[in-house]
């Protein structure tokens, strides 16, 4: 269950965390908004952002344009 | 001494107290490091492979404690030297058939670096195929308890609860805990270093048998 597919589409977890990003910018914020362990955030998150959906700077989580057009989509 | 072929590379094993050996390997839940466990307790376990008997019990089993685990900041990871393909074709077997949900991430280790690293291969047993081990690695990433089980043997469920629970209640409490303890019983408090410790200790208040053995409840 990768966060991201490899067509580009979210599994269901990334779609948690991409909303929960959007609503909390570190880690724990995000893993309270999403109510997925600690271990699938992390990884999670590191799949997001190798996807260009989200950068990290200083462990605080931004969605990027293409992050928020997706999410856009979804929601 | 037994001659050693050069051609084999001598792997040195995980020893309690030590870093865990660090990876990153894919899962059935994507990539995971080790890393992405700290602040959590990490039961890194592996089976000899998928679509196996005593395996599809002990992934039953595991399953069934996960919830227990959960509440004691426990996370589960699987492996096995199999592919992520048949990890995923084997949970979905055990959803089907014994309507049980497999929860936690597999990792497929088919190049053998985790199973490697951790030891996990034992060649007199088979040179394919992961034993049956258990390591219990705590939030800052180091090794506190190893189980091996040959093949044949399924792992113990309310052991490794048990393992937890000691090892949870060793840390809070500095205390030791006795054989068969379970949560709520008496826990051993740890021998006095010096003769004047030792004469203090049996005016403290524990039970003690002798002054190298004393208990309290926590």
């Amino acid at each position: 269950m990768p966060c991201v597919n490899d067509d580009g589409s979210l599994s269901s977890s990334g779609l948690t965390l991409l909303k929960a990003v959007a609503k909390a910018s570190n880690e724990a914020g995000i893993q309270s908004h999403s109510s997925l362990p600690l271990y699938k955030v992390r990884s999670g998150l590191r799949s997001l952002e190798q996807a260009g959906l989200l950068t990290v700077e200083n462990n605080i989580y931004y969605l990027t344009e293409e992050g928020k057009e997706l999410l856009r989509r979804y929601v | 001494m037994e001659n050693i072929n050069n051609n084999v590379e001598i792997q040195s094993l995980p020893r309690l107290g030590e870093k865990a050996p660090n990876f990153v390997a894919p899962t059935t839940h994507g990539t995971i490091r080790l890393d992405d466990y700290k602040g959590s307790w990490l039961i890194l376990f592996s089976h000899p492979a998928d679509f196996t008997p005593v395996c599809t019990t002990e992934f039953v089993a595991f399953a069934e404690i996960y919830p227990d685990l959960q509440k004691r900041n426990v996370e589960l990871l699987g492996l096995s030297i199999d592919s992520v393909f048949s990890h995923i074709a084997w949970v979905r077997n055990i959803e089907e058939k014994l309507k049980v949900k497999i929860p936690f991430p597999i990792i497929a280790d088919l190049n053998k670096d985790v199973a490697s690293a951790y030891g996990m291969i034992n060649p007199a047993e088979s040179s394919t195929e992961a034993s049956r081990c258990v390591f219990v690695i705590d939030p800052e990433g180091i090794v506190r308890a190893m189980i091996y089980y040959p093949m044949s043997t399924g792992r113990n469920m309310d052991e490794i609860i048990r393992l937890i629970d000691s090892l949870q209640t060793v840390d809070t409490h500095k205390v030791a805990t006795p054989a068969n303890w379970r949560p709520g019983e008496a826990v051993i408090v740890p021998p006095p270093k010096t003769q004047e410790d030792a004469e203090a200790r049996v005016q403290q208040g524990y039970e003690c048998t002798d002054w190298y053995l004393c208990k309290r409840q926590i």
